[in-house]
């Protein structure tokens, strides 16, 4: 929450990011990633043929070392402290803000293929995502 | 998302801005629903997305807890505050636990916590994903505004809520925001309005095999005529109608079969042939019947006359019956009005105003004229003209939208346009508001 507000240049630092995530040129160079769905009660009535998904896991969208290549460079750059934005008893965590097309790109890359639209006219006739091709069964033999 | 947000989403990025959050042992984030990030009318962010970087079994960073629970909003709380609102206990529905290379992706108005860390440290990467609006040949029924009051009041909280950021005053900006997100909320549509996609609705004009069928559905509204007219539909019928045909009525269909009007072929073919009957009929003296063909003046009784959209270069005064629309873009003020008229019939001041924040959307996120100036306060003002030129074509072409829909009333495909003319004005801009 929040994240938006108040975005002035000065805030913004510059970190590395994974050389392996930047080089990235199609999806077979990324990992491997699997989606779960996460089971919400429906908090809008909708039309019970189809429930839009509201929240999804993906396990492995960034490696092992890409994690800790964040980490550390964040570290190195200096995490900035919340406690004279936000008051402590609703948010208290350090955070850096950086901003990166790149990276955004690449990882926007990895997540399109578990995405789909969301809309009022889409609701009746969910168009099938390229997930779903991927995991719908072998046509039968002719 | 609010109110403004109906239409059909598709992803299309994520926000460049990332934020890597660093949890120390015992810090925690309230229950909190996400606020959106709207850059633009068709652009919004619909998802969070929370990427953990570290878990119990790192080898450098363990920690334990700091797991991510969705909460049942619950009604009931003794504080006044919304930010004391947020301290009181929910229900947790489902946990998500910290795990190395793991995502979250949800709608940013699930009420979410994120749970003291008991141990160790805690490194997440959050942005959102970015969705945009797409156009359909339907039109999306607006989602009707709560109030006015309620929207002003929603977009000057906003303002209020980056100001007292600015100022550095913690507890009263997250007060604004939590306020405004809430009446945000509340205002968003229920998805309970279904509208055919055009692809679905495509394969019912299909199934009709009446012409006067699909023409009667054609004209009923703008974006089905535009669907009836798919070349397709029209081969199909033509075929079914005149399976032998070899004439073709003389019309070039040689080079690229994609770029026939199949619709006007067969008006050709159909309105020729009804000629050819009618001849001896009429020498008869009886009443002409109407047969199950279309004849001629039913194709202009029902689609012909709404055909006319096209660029009239020369004497466009004469017809009285369809005046003139007559526009002189000026910098100061817009003069709209009718031909024939002594004055014109509005004067417009050629102001646009856009919303300052992006937080929302809002059905005056522009608004023009009169209303900009009036609210200068809650709107950032913008000027189509600099030193009485054109210079911004967007906000040129919002006032024109605006006093044609709603001073003059009009539509423009009805009426010739005549505009004052700077040799400056590209000819995209005199195409774009005929």
């Amino acid at each position: 929450m929040a994240s938006a507000v108040g975005h002035s240049k000065s805030k913004f630092k510059d970190i590395q990011h994974p050389p392996s995530l930047l080089a990235q040129d199609s999806l077979l160079d990324s990992p491997v990633i699997s989606r779960k769905d996460v089971h919400l009660p429906r908090q809008q009535t909708v039309h019970p043929g189809f429930t839009p998904p509201e929240a999804f896991v993906l396990e492995g969208l960034l490696t092992n070392e890409e994690c800790e290549f964040y980490i550390k460079e964040s570290e190195k750059a200096g995490m900035e402290s919340l406690e004279g934005i936000f008051p402590k008893e609703y948010r208290s965590n350090d955070r850096l803000l950086t901003l990166s097309i790149p990276a955004a790109h690449a990882l926007f890359h990895r997540i399109l293929p578990f995405l789909s639209p969301i809309g009022t006219s889409l609701l009746l006739f969910p168009p099938p995502t390229i997930s779903s091709f991927l995991s719908s069964p072998p046509l039968p033999p002719l | 998302m609010g109110s403004g947000a109906e239409g059909v989403w598709i992803p299309c990025g994520l926000n460049e801005c990332i934020k890597i959050g660093r949890y120390q042992t015992g810090c925690h984030f309230s229950p909190h629903i996400d606020g959106p990030w709207i850059p633009d009318e068709n652009c919004a962010s619909i998802l969070t997305l929370v990427l953990y970087l570290n878990d119990s079994e790192s080898e450098n960073f363990p920690l334990k807890g700091g797991a991510t629970n969705f909460l049942r909003p619950s009604s009931f709380s003794h504080a006044s505050s919304l930010i004391g609102q947020s301290q009181t206990l929910h229900e947790v529905i489902t946990t998500i636990s910290p795990k190395t290379g793991r995502a979250l992706l949800f709608r940013h108005d699930l009420l979410h916590e994120g749970a003291p860390l008991l141990e160790g440290r805690k490194f997440i990467l959050r942005t959102e994903v970015l969705f945009r609006r797409i156009k359909s040949a339907l039109k999306v029924p607006r989602h009707p505004p709560s109030s006015v009051d309620r929207t002003e009041k929603l977009v000057s909280l906003y303002n209020q809520s980056d100001a007292e950021y600015e100022q550095g005053k913690a507890s009263d900006f997250v007060e604004s925001y939590l306020e405004a997100l809430e009446i945000q909320k509340a205002d968003t549509a229920d998805a309970t309005c279904f509208i055919l996609p055009p692809s679905i609705l495509l394969e019912i004009l299909r199934k009709l095999n009446d012409a006067r069928d699909v023409v009667r559905t054609m004209l009923t509204s703008k974006g089905l005529y535009r669907l009836g007219r798919t070349g397709e539909l029209w081969v199909n019928l033509f075929l079914s109608q005149w399976p032998y045909a070899d004439d073709l009525a003389g019309t070039p269909v040689a080079d690229n079969p994609l770029t026939v009007d199949w619709f006007k072929i067969f008006k050709k073919k159909f309105t020729g042939q009804s000629e050819s009957r009618r001849a001896p009929k009429s020498r008869s003296g009886r009443k002409e019947k109407r047969d199950w063909l279309l004849k001629e003046d039913d194709f202009y009784l029902l689609a012909g006359r709404r055909l006319a959209n096209r660029v009239t270069w020369g004497d466009v005064g004469g017809d009285s019956a369809r005046p003139a629309i007559v526009v002189d873009c000026g910098g100061h003020t817009f003069k709209v009005g009718m031909a024939g008229q002594e004055r014109p019939t509005a004067f417009i001041p050629a102001v646009v105003g856009r919303q300052r924040h992006m937080h929302s959307f809002s059905p005056y996120s522009k608004i023009v004229g009169e209303e900009a100036l009036k609210r200068a306060g809650l709107y950032s003002l913008h000027y189509p003209c600099e030193n009485d030129d054109i210079t911004n074509w967007d906000n040129a072409e919002l006032i024109l939208q605006h006093s044609f829909s709603n001073v003059l009333k009009v539509t423009t495909e009805d009426h010739p346009i005549i505009v004052t003319e700077n040799s400056l004005y590209q000819v995209s801009f005199i195409f774009l508001i005929c």
